[in-house]
């Protein structure tokens, strides 16, 4: 191939001027014609493909072409592509060449930034496949398409005759190829606007759906929290409050947007307690908000009242009717700032929690305290009283035996009342041992009957208790016990005389049995049932105050029936209309023939082998049915399936079959040592921070159940409440990471309110410090994190000791791609998805991830 | 001279303590086992000393005493509260509504009866009939 550079002269043509003339006008023409097609089309801007094609069409005018070639070079790629290549006026795909290694002169004049022409036939020319009527070139011409200085492509351009392309031609070209680079250029700016373009926009769809879904995230959370919370912005105007907030404060959202901190507690709707107090604190707290201030206020005003409320209020409520209800609440709050992602305030958040539970709780703890003292003053000031009067006067015989018999009165009165008074806190924290049995309700009616009519001869004293009942579920001496307290209220309680008629029935379709007992006498007042079954209320009346009594028979009763999962009430048409106190018994068998699964034999299977449940379970190693179905309905009302074993055989053989949640283990099983065995067996296999086992026993050993592992030890009696508390709260150290103040709060209040110990970072570097100080049992996880983002700290964490085994659950706004979801799973992370950001969710997540770290080590290891 | 003292409480034992302390010739015992009566007794006989039960049903001894007190034919009679909540604020809210002493359960007889002298004899000085 013999190459020489473009536009060097040559021979003109000899003689024949004037057709030589005309010929070079028409030539002219031609060129100046397809220079202003190109012009045109260039103008019209239309793709590249057809302004190339465009080009060729107009040149081929003015041309001899039979060879024509655009190639645009992708220096990225590496590679010379031909957008368009023409033979012989047909159109043919190219494969691009390596801009760097191919040796054509197309690519070279790409390479060399400079025109080449050639009188070979190119050694790009598909020569092989040349159609009939299609002339090889025999001399080209190749132009880098320049702009700036960088050869972006290049043309080509080829003729059968080897004298085709002169100085005009050449110009030509040369013209056309710097009209081309421009519009490549153009095309190419055109393009790399429209990338970036359709970029922007993919970041802007992105982050509003980040956005959105970070917003529903937020307004999950919010809306589930069982505390209120309110924001203000930084001029301290409510900018948001959740429905929870609203109802605690009884103020619709109307009231509370835009509302000043200042005026909130102004609101006559709220009825402070100590209005001035609360206010001064409330502003003194916003000031202080670094050091996220509690402070609790009283508040009253109208609100409605739950259905949940309206239940646990009382004994039975069907006397309450209203739904709303002038009712005073203890709140708690608790100021935190509120940050953006940089560490700016943007305002304040406000949780308000509703402690009036906890207030009343301990209300009734001093009431008690006072009760009783009150209770057992009075008497006590007769026998000592009298005692110290016999001591130091003297009487006549008759006035003597009046006094002695009174101290004796006194006396036993006092011992009445420290033996209800006890009996009703063993029933109350489950340790009255109950000897359930199948009982005949009539027979102990009538034994409990025959008692009274005896002593009282001025009433009439009628039994309606068919003898044919089906048999209650039921300890005889503790049913005894709260028929005979029922009665003896009806007598005492009808000082006129008259029927007191007991009752029983049971019902075709039900599973229960149904005991009244109604008298004549003084009746009650509407306002004072609910109140009937509290410890020393007595209805306020000077008739009823000569009555005398405990004041604490009812509520035996009532404890004596919810030890036999039954309900009390009572009802009464009004003052002198007599009232008919009640209660329900389960059927020792249904009348749908099946019996009820119950506490002390709940986990009898049919074969009788007992058999673990699927979902997470409770284990209750009790021997007490008593204690051990109060156990039940205190664990359960939290929330936990439970399952009973008495024997220590029952209880291992459950455990082997699945690890249990927790073991609530009575170690004073019929015999101790096999309680104690029981402890060690289970702690050999399940390690002292995975399985919580809460040892109770009537002795105090505290010292030798935790020594033997035991995670928390109650020495009965104690309040079933805080076996709750020691198993359901699996004292769990949950660790949270969001780079939002506002999510870690709220994270932080949902898990502290569940019962986890909680610590937080604000961020990846924050929580990986706090990773490196300690591990927590489980970790909450956001991925999206200035700096340092959520994979990296779980990279990092997995290359701590110990780190590997950590629960993870990560909490996104983003939506996860493929690539996102491996990295996750590699790591071992669970997902919590964007949308499902509740408490609920939170927590079931987080009670998810501890558990299958449990079933590591719960499952198939042998005892 | 015959002196008239009201004893109101609800407990027929501790009414029957009262005046087993108190029985002496020279005094009259009224008893009320309820606050309405002992006030209606007070407004009636007007007694030279008053003892008040705090917890009683109806009105209880703090309201007898305020009403006593707020009536001038009773309103110098001095007035003892008898109580079974042995806390300060129970001792406060009794000498705030005008009860001249405040004995609480159990107290002893002897105690009592001292009360009861001293009571009537300051009552005796300060207005000699």
């Amino acid at each position: 191939m013999m190459t020489r550079p473009a536009g060097a002269p040559r021979a003109a043509p000899e003689g024949d001027w004037p057709a030589l003339y005309g010929a070079l006008e028409s030539r002219r023409k031609n060129e100046i014609a397809a220079l202003l097609r190109i012009g045109l089309a260039l103008a019209a801007a239309p793709d590249l493909p057809d302004l190339l094609q465009a080009v060729y069409q107009s040149l081929s005018g003015a041309l001899d072409l039979t060879w024509f070639v655009a190639g645009l070079a992708d220096e990225a790629a590496g590679q010379l592509a031909f957008p368009l290549w023409m033979e012989g006026g047909l159109s043919r795909p190219a494969p691009p060449v390596d801009l760097y290694r191919n040796n054509s002169l197309v690519t070279l004049s790409v390479r060399l930034r400079q025109p080449l022409t050639s009188v070979e036939a190119p050694s790009m020319f598909s020569s092989p496949h040349l159609a009939p009527g299609i002339a090889l070139p025999l001399a080209y011409i190749v132009l880098p398409l320049m702009s700036q200085g960088r050869a972006m492509g290049a043309l080509a351009a080829g003729s059968p005759r080897h004298t085709a392309y002169g100085d005009d031609e050449l110009r030509l070209l040369n013209l056309v190829a710097s009209m081309l680079s421009l519009a490549v250029e153009k095309a190419r700016l055109y393009e790399a606007v429209a990338r970036h373009a359709r970029s922007l926009e993919e970041r802007v769809v992105a982050r509003t759906a980040e956005l959105e879904s970070e917003k529903i995230r937020f307004e999950s959370t919010v809306q589930g929290l069982s505390e209120g919370l309110i924001l203000f912005d930084l001029q301290e105007d409510v900018s948001f409050a959740n429905e929870r907030a609203r109802s605690l404060l009884g103020l619709p959202l109307e009231t509370l947007l835009g509302l000043n901190a200042q005026a909130l507690w102004r609101q006559p709707a709220l009825a402070l307690d100590e209005p001035e107090t609360v206010r001064r604190e409330f502003a003194q707290a916003l000031q202080d908000v670094e050091s996220y201030p509690t402070l609790a206020v009283s508040v009253s005003g109208e609100r409605q009242v739950t259905g949940d409320e309206r239940r646990v209020t009382g004994g039975d409520t069907r006397h309450t009717t209203h739904d709303t209800r002038h009712t005073a609440r203890d709140l708690s709050l608790r100021l935190f700032p509120v940050r953006d992602g940089g560490g700016k305030l943007l305002g304040r958040g406000l949780i308000l929690q509703d402690i009036t539970r906890e207030r009343e709780m301990d209300r009734m703890k001093d009431e008690l305290v006072n009760m009783v003292s009150h209770e057992l003053r009075t008497p006590l000031a007769s026998v000592l009283g009298f005692a110290e009067l016999l001591l130091t006067r003297d009487f006549p015989e008759a006035k003597r035996r009046q006094l002695i018999e009174t101290i004796h009165k006194e006396a036993e009165r006092l011992s009445a009342l420290i033996n209800d008074f006890l009996d009703l806190r063993r029933l109350e924290v489950g340790r009255q041992p109950l000897a359930f049995g199948d009982v005949c309700l009539a027979e102990v009616v009538q034994s409990v009957a025959a008692g009274f009519a005896l002593t009282q001869p001025e009433h009439t004293l009628l039994l309606d208790v068919p003898p044919d009942l089906p048999p209650v579920r039921a300890d005889p001496d503790r049913l005894g016990q709260a028929v005979r307290n029922l009665l003896a209220n009806a007598f005492k309680y009808s000082p006129r005389g008259g029927r007191v008629t007991v009752t029983a029935r049971a019902y075709a379709d039900g599973d229960e049995a149904r005991l009244t007992v109604g008298d004549e006498g003084l009746g009650l007042p509407a306002e004072v049932i609910p109140r009937l079954f509290q410890r020393f209320y007595r209805v306020d009346s000077s008739d009823r105050r000569q009555i005398g009594g405990t004041g604490l028979g009812l509520a035996i009763v009532k404890e004596i029936v919810n030890a036999h999962s039954g309900r009390v009430w009572a009802e009464s048409r009004g003052p002198g209309q007599g009232s008919t106190f009640g209660f329900t018994l389960r059927l020792a068998v249904p009348r749908n023939g099946r019996r009820p699964l119950r506490g002390d034999e709940a986990s009898a299977g049919v074969d009788g082998r007992p058999t673990a449940p699927a979902e997470p379970y409770i284990l209750v190693v009790e021997d007490d049915p008593g204690a051990a179905s109060l156990f039940r309905e205190h664990l359960e009302s939290a929330g936990m399936r439970v399952v009973v074993a008495a024997q220590p055989e029952v209880a291992l053989d459950l455990v082997r079959q699945r690890a249990p949640l927790g073991v609530a283990l009575d170690v004073c099983l019929p015999d101790p040592h096999q309680g104690w065995r029981l402890l060690s067996s289970l702690r050999e296999v399940y390690p002292l921070n995975r399985l919580p086992i809460v040892v109770t026993s009537v002795l105090d050993e505290r010292d030798k159940g935790m020594a033997l592992g035991a995670t928390g030890f109650l020495t009965k009696p104690f309040d079933p409440r805080r076996l709750v508390a020691l198993l359901a709260r699996p004292a769990a150290e949950v660790l949270v990471v969001d780079d939002e103040t506002m999510i870690l709060e709220l994270t932080r209040s949902i898990l502290q309110k569940s019962g986890y110990r909680v610590r937080i970072a604000p961020g990846g570097r924050a929580a990986l410090e706090n990773l490196a100080a300690s591990l927590p049992d489980v970790m909450i996880l956001d991925l999206m994190m200035p700096g340092m983002d959520g994979f990296e700290v779980l990279e990092r964490l997995r290359a701590l000791p110990g780190g590997r085994e950590l629960p993870v659950v990560v909490v996104t706004a983003k939506m996860l791609d493929r690539s996102d979801l491996d990295h996750l799973h590699r790591y071992g992370a669970f997902l919590l998805a964007k949308g499902d950001y509740t408490a609920v969710r939170l927590r079931a997540a987080i009670e998810q991830a501890l558990r299958e770290k449990r079933a590591d080590y719960g499952e198939g290891v042998p005892l | 001279m015959t002196r008239t003292v009201l004893i109101a409480d609800d407990d027929a034992s501790l009414r029957l303590l009262v005046s087993t302390t108190l029985a002496d010739d020279s005094l009259e015992l009224l008893e009320a086992p309820d606050g309405q009566q002992a006030l209606a007794l007070a407004r009636q006989r007007r007694p030279d000393l008053i003892l008040l039960d705090v917890s009683m049903p109806g009105l209880t001894g703090l309201e007898v005493c305020r009403a006593l007190k707020a009536n001038l034919p009773t309103a110098r009679v001095p007035v003892v509260m008898l109580t079974a909540q042995g806390q300060d604020s129970d001792r406060e809210r009794g000498l705030a509504a005008g009860a001249a002493a405040y004995l609480t359960k159990p107290f002893s007889p002897l105690q009592l009866l001292h009360l009861v002298e001293g009571l009537l004899k300051a009552e005796r000085l300060s207005n000699p009939e």
